[in-house]
């Protein structure tokens, strides 16, 4: 088994733990003592750094970064993601990405690598995939994500990938690598239907390749010279009843679509495990093309006002004070989509932050913490 | 009269285009830099709480008890000032960092930070220097403006202005309530959100009161009496300096104030105008205005609050060109000499006004 055990502690060392860092928040309040051991200890608190040793290029936009973590960082099971912050002109940034390297499968004990493609236009992946990056420190969340595999092996396996969708999927391969080489051969049947644009865009293909148990189809826009599509038919050329084989997929989201459609006209949408590429957000066609929605209240809106106008009137009653953008009373969470600052004209892609309702507007869907 | 608007219609147009595009070239600047310098300064003043509280521990060997008295007042000063009252203006909020958060940064202070955001932030900013609107003219205890009422009890305001300089942050806490009026009220007939307000007031006050005056004394065992009087000098001295920093804000002779009709249809003109017309600036090293949370440039904080304040002292040289471009003044003088003026105004208003007050609205048209 690769996780470890948790350690379970003493009931009373937990009390008396929580008592104690209660009785220390009242001597830093209004500062958290952690804040205040992070100020001075940052290596040993505060969040998780990464340092990135190397990057090793793929194609153009595509690259694979070498991280040395920090001690706290826990081990991550194969198909997991992190959060990662990088800090541009003074403003955080986070993007998820699954980690491509196995399990203890990195360079050294603390080394992980992620495999990204980076989107034209980006704020952040551009920044990651040039080599001025290496060196840089950034920040990790621990490894999340449920897309893994399970801890008894199924007899047989089938993965579905597209493009950058297989970095989540060739961790799993090569822990299924280096378990078969332990064990002297693989105990499962494993099929990976890969989908790329070309043969030299098809990420890890040589290491693949030289998985010897691993039953590989490339499937490229290049050969075919059209682009590629899946149903159940074409499915079923592959792995003929794959609804009695347990499989992952994860890529661009017709693909993943496709798959679902598939999966459902057989009944068997238990067999299928998706993990969805958190889509780096651009921007809609327009100020007042999309729909607002405001996520707590479960109201949405087209009017392409301010979004303290439109809360407003959704009968909702936000917070505001001066209206025009300088009290900061109406500041509010925007938990994703495109949104215009009508005080710089800046447009904000990010995910989780603050926007101004009152000098804000929508570009395209955006969805609100109201 | 005196307050009518200086500037013509078109002039008033341009100078709030010029005043705007100042403040947008500002905001665009944000970036790494302010991150950089406000870590920096909650660094250096984490390490003066940090060594000044250890200091006190060991107040018995001599020079202890002035050198941690004086790192505290210093941390409790830069917490203030140029940390608490900056990022909670939204100043930092474009990092995205949490620890820099106008929305969650809780300050060191009796206040609670919601209730300062919205009298400071909102009530103060949007409405600065509105007689009857803008509560920190006189704080509802002094008298600073002709059209507040003249009393009997207005008499000994020089001593009151004296005496909430010593209690500063008891004053801050109590400003989003009218105090007066609340003791007044029977408990049944009270506003529930002052209710509210006031169990926050009195949470967060336990807080301070149990860290600086309770626990630490008593973590200090024999040495309880010399680090409770620490920390009573450094909150004084703290508030002392907070509130000398604030009367030079707005109180100075030549800072106006305004009726409540300048707000009808208020443009972007009128209110860059009034914020630069109702503001003081002082002038001194950079210390100086590092202690002061840089409103020794209270003229560009009330013009640009949003923008890192750290800034303004680089803006000070465009506001001052449109201002002599547009025949505005830009009231600026030394620390002391804008003090002694907010004090001489104290003292002139703690007497009947010999004239009816001449406030005006800040009319489009120019006398
Ligand atoms: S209401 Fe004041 S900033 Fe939006």
């Amino acid at each position: 088994m690769d996780s470890l055990q948790p350690v379970i502690a003493d009931p009373f060392v937990v009390s008396l733990r929580s008592a104690l860092g209660r009785a220390l928040g009242w001597l830093t309040y209004p500062r958290k003592p952690e804040e205040l051991f992070a100020a001075f200890a940052p290596r040993q608190f505060g969040p998780v750094r990464a340092e990135v040793v190397a990057l090793e290029p793929h194609f153009d936009g595509c690259a694979t970064l070498v991280l040395e973590t920090d001690r706290r960082f826990e081990e991550h099971r194969a198909g997991q993601f992190v959060a990662l912050t990088l800090e541009v002109d003074g403003v955080r940034r986070t993007r998820c990405f699954s980690i491509s390297s196995a399990p203890r499968g990195g360079r050294g004990p603390r080394h992980i690598e992620l495999t990204i493609k980076s989107t034209a236009r980006g704020a952040v992946t551009p920044r990651l995939v040039h080599p001025s990056i290496v060196g840089a420190t950034v920040e990790l969340s621990q490894p999340t994500g449920s897309f893994v595999l399970e801890d008894a092996l199924p007899p047989r396996l089938l993965f579905v990938t597209g493009g950058s969708g297989i970095t989540p999927v060739v961790s799993m391969l090569r822990s299924l690598d280096r378990k078969a080489i332990r064990e002297g051969g693989p105990r499962a049947k494993v099929t990976l239907l890969h989908f790329a644009r070309s043969e030299r865009e098809a990420l890890f293909l040589a290491e693949l390749r030289e998985m010897p148990w691993l039953e590989l189809h490339l499937v490229t826009e290049e050969a075919l010279g059209r682009a590629p599509s899946l149903d159940e038919a074409s499915l079923a050329e592959v792995v003929s009843d794959f609804e009695n084989t347990r499989t992952y997929a994860c890529g661009p989201a017709p693909l993943l679509k496709a798959i679902e459609a598939a999966f459902a006209a057989r009944g068997a949408s238990h067999a299928l495990t998706i993990e969805r590429f958190q889509s780096s957000f651009e921007p809609g066609a327009g100020e007042g093309t999309g729909t607002v929605r405001f996520a707590r209240s479960n109201k949405s809106s087209n009017d392409p006002r301010t979004l303290l106008v439109v809360a407003e009137a959704q009968g909702l009653q936000p917070k505001s004070g001066c209206r025009i953008g300088i009290c900061g009373t109406c500041h509010c969470k925007k938990l994703s989509g495109a949104t215009r600052d009508l005080r710089t004209g800046e447009v904000s892609t990010e995910a989780n932050v603050d926007v101004a309702l009152c000098s804000t507007v929508a570009i395209g869907d955006v969805s609100i913490d109201l | 009269m005196k307050n009518d608007c200086p500037l013509t219609p078109a002039q008033l147009e341009s100078f709030g285009d010029e005043m705007y595009a100042i403040h947008q070239r500002a905001r665009a600047a944000r970036g790494a830099e302010d991150v950089a310098y406000i870590r920096g300064v909650i660094r250096t003043q984490l390490r003066c709480e940090v060594g000044g509280r250890a200091l006190l521990f060991a107040s018995f060997v001599p020079g202890a008890w002035i050198a941690g008295t004086a790192l505290l007042s210093l941390s409790k000063i830069l917490e203030n000032m140029e940390i608490g009252h900056n990022v909670m203006h939204g100043q930092y909020d474009f990092s995205g960092d949490p620890a820099l958060s106008s929305r969650s940064y809780e300050w060191d202070s009796t206040c609670p930070s919601d209730q300062w955001r919205h009298s400071h932030n909102y009530l103060h900013h949007t409405f600065t220097n509105v007689s009857g609107v803008d509560h920190d003219l006189g704080y509802r205890v002094l008298r600073v403006d002709e059209a507040q009422p003249w009393r009997w009890h207005r008499v000994p305001q020089l001593a009151y202005a004296a005496g909430l300089a010593a209690v500063f942050q008891w004053g801050v806490a109590g400003h989003d309530v009218d105090m007066p009026k609340y003791v007044a009220t029977p408990s049944a007939e009270r506003d529930p959100l002052d209710v509210q307000r006031v169990r926050e007031i009195k949470s967060k006050a336990w807080r301070q009161v149990r860290r600086d005056y309770l626990l630490f004394p008593l973590l200090a065992g024999p040495n309880a009496l010399a680090v409770l009087a620490g920390n009573v000098v450094a909150n004084l001295a703290r508030n002392v300096w907070a509130a000398a920093v604030i009367y030079c804000g707005h109180f100075p002779e030549q800072a106006k104030t305004f009726a409540p009709e300048t707000l009808e249809g208020e443009g972007r003109g009128h209110f860059y105008l009034r914020q630069l017309l109702g503001s003081a600036n002082f002038d001194g090293p950079r210390w100086l205005h590092v202690l002061s949370g840089h409103l020794s440039h209270q003229i560009e904080h009330h013009l640009f609050p949003d923008v890192p304040a750290w800034r303004y002292p680089a803006l000070s040289s465009e506001v001052c060109a449109v201002c002599e471009k547009y025949g505005l003044p830009y009231n600026t003088g030394s620390l002391s000499g804008q003090l002694l003026s907010a004090l001489k105004r104290i003292a002139r208003l703690s007497l009947p006004s010999r004239q009816e007050p001449a406030l005006a609205p800040l009319g489009l048209h120019g006398s």
